[in-house]
């Protein structure tokens, strides 16, 4: 599995499951493929990171867990999005956005 | 923090909460989550084109380390502190229950150490550091006299004196003052009874600022005659006798005959100035006494004072000082060469004592060091056979911070279970020894397991577990994990450092043990030397009982007379008494009654003599030695010739060679023509007046009658001593006091005993110090003892390889014998040492205490020492043997 990812901070993985949940519940396993996916097999998230991050934030109230049947059959955790996980989402991507910004200004000067 | 931050934090923190209530569904749920996420991630492999099993493994391989992730979403879930910790205790709780030898003599010990610790901690605490139940009692002082030319240091005071500091010394805000602790007959709301109590001044208990439970206290000016006689109940006496009622206050009860008004009730537990005091009652002097010779001269009160605010007890010594030497010029004939002065009054109540206890409490100390020696050896003992275990778990991904938790919590453990047990033992050695050491000890009724000796004791057990855990912790940790795993011979090498960590422990025990014996040995040779001491009179078989006549209901000389001839005589006629005597006193017992006397023809007065009234028979029933002269006989009474005997000291002191007998003396520093000439018909042997190792005191003894010949009515206090025929002193008690009964029914025996016990209780101090010094010597020696036989067990069990090698080589049996002998004796020599030095060094707390011997006395230490090093021998010598029988084959054989 390529390295890259070993570099992803919490706060960063924390938003992009937010972010995969808005569209709709999915389960732990679910979640990465989709990462892995629409970052075009770059961001390949590994499962020692992916599932404490979702009981953690599962603790913090942003995402809420309920099993149910996934595409093979099998009893799975899915989750979803909460409220005050709406909002976590919307001020992680702003800050993520100006955090962004302000590197790319650093960078395009000499 | 933003809102929805806090709230998170909090969710948060009821998430983990729910964490750990739920733990098994949790498990289930976290199993079933990822071993569906292997499945999916395994069929998409599938999906790929990859055999089934292959896929199977590529998908395990990618997932990393399910336990570890397993421990990561649990750390997120639970509160994983909290759920470590329990689970840290329930190993800590198997890992005890598993080797229960090894848990039950942990425990033991630690209980033992702590227990004695908590013990001692809750005597100083009580007497030393409590302050007195007083308001403000650093403001208060105790007074007293002192005169160089007679001895006294810190005597009584007299009446009058005491009254002129209260009117002329400023720095006073207010003086009082307090006879000795005598009974009372109280009749009145019951059946009469007997009580203890003490004669004061009226503002007595106001000085103090104590609060009453019921009433008001006494009218400060009680203890003048034309004032309402008056008196202040104890709390316990209104609680038994009275029932707590309200009502008590204003009625009237009769004190040896005499109507007296309760005013008021005593705080519960008060009992000041000493135990168990039932009543307060006030003086009763005449205005008039003031101006009498005799309320200036004799010295009956305990001075004491509050000092006014502002004054320092120095500034306030300073005044009383210059007072008293005023009244020296203005009472020249009674205050002549006296001085006063003052102490702190908590200083005053346990001075005494704080020597002893300190010296208890080094002690108890040093006992406690050789306690968690002792765990914290077992514990390393136990951590050597553990290495393997331990290193296992750290393998399996155990930080070293986690080992080393594990090992704290074991330690603690052991450490609050054996303080817990102490704390119960503490309890039963302070209920058990309060009441033995109660007549030694100052304010006995404070010491209790209270709640600041709890605290201290909580204290020193986690220092305790500290010091026990510390060292197997930081070995263990610091050995890395592959060294371990390997071979047991790389495992030996490893455990040379344990060794000499236990080594150490074992030197340290001895060295303490040796402290302890030595102190012990001392204290023994003490109380031999004081045992030794003659005491003047054969102590078996006598029984000892004294009384009280009161003048209200034996009011003439002449009925106090007859009625102490008469149980005399009724005594005498008993079966079983083989003798029988009264004295107003007895020897041990201190001076009760001192005042000079005139030799005629001799210019100097003789100071300070003790006066004891005897009847005929006393030497006969005590068997004192008589030197020369003759005894008191039935004719020597008031209407015969005035007689007296002298001791030896007197004769020497005031007759130099010349004898004494026939010669004339009377009593009174002048001497007039209203004198009695008293003629000298005996000398008598020194006897132990003031204790056993008190220094002499010259003794006029008058026979029982003539006390009055010159005016002063009769003792009404005698101590009538009976001895048995048939060796049984107890056994004459129940016909003695049936003899005093039926001469008067109301007048029981004040005290009882027997001379035998007043003999034991002249030692007492010294055989307290004895018995608990040679405790702790006991059960320290029989520490270090078993910490020795375990280490050198230990090594010869470790160099079975090492020591079959040099017996197959050829060494000779009793030289591998020798040498493993020979490290276990280094280590007792460098604990001697270290032990002797610090023996030496701490006699000098030790040396106030002891009598006859010094504490560098060298043949008692060398003795101990030798005892130390002779026992230390044997219990290296025992597993040393083993040594010797190894079979070398055997051991290379094996691995």
């Amino acid at each position: 599995m390529p390295d890259e990812t070993s570099e992803l901070l919490q706060g960063t993985l924390d938003l992009l499951i937010l972010k995969t949940l808005a569209l709709r519940p999915m389960h732990g396993w679910g979640i990465a493929q989709r990462i892995a996916q629409t970052s075009g097999e770059v961001l390949q998230v590994q499962q020692g990171s992916l599932y404490p991050a979702l009981h953690r934030m599962e603790n913090q109230g942003w995402i809420r867990a309920s099993w149910g049947t996934s595409e093979n059959n099998r009893r799975a955790k899915f989750y979803e999005l909460t409220a005050p996980g709406r909002r976590r989402l919307a001020e992680e991507t702003e800050s993520w956005r100006r955090l962004a910004a302000a590197v790319g200004r650093v960078l395009r000067t000499a | 923090m933003s809102g929805p931050g806090a709230l998170a934090v909090l969710r948060g923190i009821a998430g983990r909460l729910r964490g750990l209530l739920s733990r098994r569904r949790l498990e289930r749920e976290l199993d079933a989550e990822l071993s569906h996420h292997l499945e999916l991630e395994a069929a998409r492999l599938a999906a790929a084109g990859v055999q089934r099993d292959e896929a199977r493994r590529r998908a395990l391989v990618a997932f990393g380390g399910v336990e570890q992730i397993k421990e990561a979403c649990r750390d997120e879930r639970g509160a994983a502190w909290l759920e470590s910790l329990a689970r840290d205790l329930r190993w800590t709780a198997r890992w005890l229950a598993r080797s229960p030898v090894f848990t039950l003599t942990a425990l033991a010990v630690l209980a033992l150490g702590l227990g004695a610790t908590t013990a001692v901690v809750s005597l100083v605490h009580g007497i030393l550091l409590e302050p007195l139940p007083f308001a403000d009692p650093e403001r208060l002082v105790a007074l007293w006299e002192s005169n160089p030319e007679r001895g006294w240091e810190r005597s009584n005071a007299s009446g009058a004196n005491l009254l002129d500091w209260r009117r002329r010394v400023r720095a006073f805000d207010d003086v009082t003052a307090h006879g000795f602790v005598h009974g009372w007959a109280l009749a009145g709301g019951g059946e009469p009874e007997r009580v203890e109590g003490v004669e004061v001044l009226g503002n007595f208990l106001a000085v103090l600022g104590v609060e009453p439970a019921a009433g008001a206290l006494l009218d400060p000016e009680a203890h003048w005659q034309d004032r309402e006689r008056t008196v202040v109940i104890g709390h316990d006496l209104w609680q038994r006798r009275f029932a707590g009622a309200g009502d008590v206050i204003g009625r009237r009860v009769e004190l040896d005959g005499v109507a007296h008004t309760v005013v008021g009730v005593a705080p519960a537990g008060f009992s000041y100035p000493f135990g168990g005091l039932d009543v307060w009652v006030p003086y009763a002097w005449p205005r008039s006494v003031v101006d009498e010779v005799w309320f200036r001269r004799a010295h009956f009160l305990r001075g004491l004072a509050r000092l006014a605010p502002g004054a320092s007890p120095e500034r306030a010594g300073e005044e009383l000082s210059a007072v008293a030497a005023a009244l020296a010029g203005e009472y020249p004939e009674t205050n002549r060469g006296y001085g006063a002065g003052l102490t702190p009054l908590h200083e005053w109540t346990v001075g005494e004592v704080r020597r002893p206890l300190l010296v208890l409490l080094a002690a108890v100390s040093l006992l406690l060091l050789v306690t968690c020696a002792n765990v914290a050896h077992l514990l390393l003992a136990r951590a050597s056979t553990r290495g393997r275990e331990l290193a296992v778990r750290g393998a399996l991904g155990a930080s070293r911070g986690r080992l080393a938790v594990q090992l704290a919590c074991e330690s603690a453990v052991l450490a609050l279970l054996g303080g817990g047990l102490g704390l119960g033992l503490a309890s039963l050695l302070v209920r058990l020894g309060a009441g033995r050491a109660a007549t030694l000890l100052p304010r006995a009724d404070r010491v209790a397991v209270d709640l600041p000796v709890v605290a201290v004791a909580f204290g020193l057990t986690l220092a305790t577990a500290l010091l026990v855990g510390l060292l197997p912790a930081l070995r263990l940790s610091r050995r890395s994990t592959a060294e371990a795993l390997v071979s047991s011979a790389r495992w030996a090498t490893a455990g040379a450092g344990l060794a000499r960590g236990r080594g150490l422990l074992v030197a340290a025990e001895v060295a303490v043990a040796i402290v302890l014996v030595a102190g012990a040995a001392l204290a023994a040779r003490s109380f031999a030397a004081l045992a030794a001491v003659d005491p003047g009179f054969a102590p078996r078989a006598t029984l000892i009982a004294s009384f009280h006549l009161p003048p209200a209901r034996y009011p003439e000389t002449s009925g106090v007379l007859a009625f102490e001839r008469e149980l005399l005589a009724r005594v005498r006629a008993l079966p079983g008494v083989e003798s029988a005597a009264l004295a107003s006193s007895l020897p041990l017992q201190g001076s009760r009654w001192t005042s000079d006397f005139r030799v005629r023809g001799v210019a100097e007065p003789g100071i300070d003599f003790n006066r004891r009234v005897i009847s005929p028979g006393y030497f006969a029933t005590m068997r004192a030695p008589r030197l020369r002269g003759r005894a008191f006989d039935a004719g020597d009474d008031e209407r015969g010739r005035p007689v007296v005997i002298v001791n030896e000291l007197l004769a020497r002191r005031h007759f130099g060679d010349r004898d004494p007998i026939g010669e004339l003396l009377a009593f009174g520093r002048e001497a007039d023509e209203g004198s009695v000439w008293r003629e000298i018909v005996g000398v008598a042997a020194n006897e132990r007046i003031d204790g056993l190792a008190a220094p002499e005191r010259i003794e006029i003894l008058v026979p029982l009658g003539q006390e009055t010949l010159d005016g002063s009515g009769p003792i009404r206090t005698h101590t009538l001593v009976a001895r048995a025929a048939s060796g049984d002193a107890a056994a004459l008690l129940p016909e003695v006091s049936r003899v005093l009964r039926d001469l008067d029914p109301e007048l029981p025996f004040e005290t009882v005993g027997t001379l035998a016990d007043l003999v034991a209780d002249a030692s007492l101090r010294e055989r307290l110090l004895m018995q608990v010094l040679g405790a702790f010597a006991v059960l320290a020696l029989a520490l270090a003892l078993v910490g020795l036989y375990g280490l050198v067990a230990y090594s010869v069990a470790q160099e079975r390889r090492e020591i079959g090698i040099r017996l197959a080589l050829g060494a000779p049996r009793a030289g591998v014998v020798r040498a493993v002998l020979g490290r276990g004796m280094a280590l007792v020599g460098l604990g001697l040492a270290v032990g002797l030095a610090l023996t030496l060094g701490l006699g000098r707390l030790l040396d106030s205490l002891l009598y006859g011997v010094r504490a560098d006395d060298a043949p008692t230490l060398a003795a101990a020492a030798a005892a130390v090093a002779a026992a230390a021998l044997a219990a290296s010598f025992l597993p040393a043997r083993r040594a010797a029988r190894v079979e070398p084959v055997e051991t290379l054989r094996a691995d």
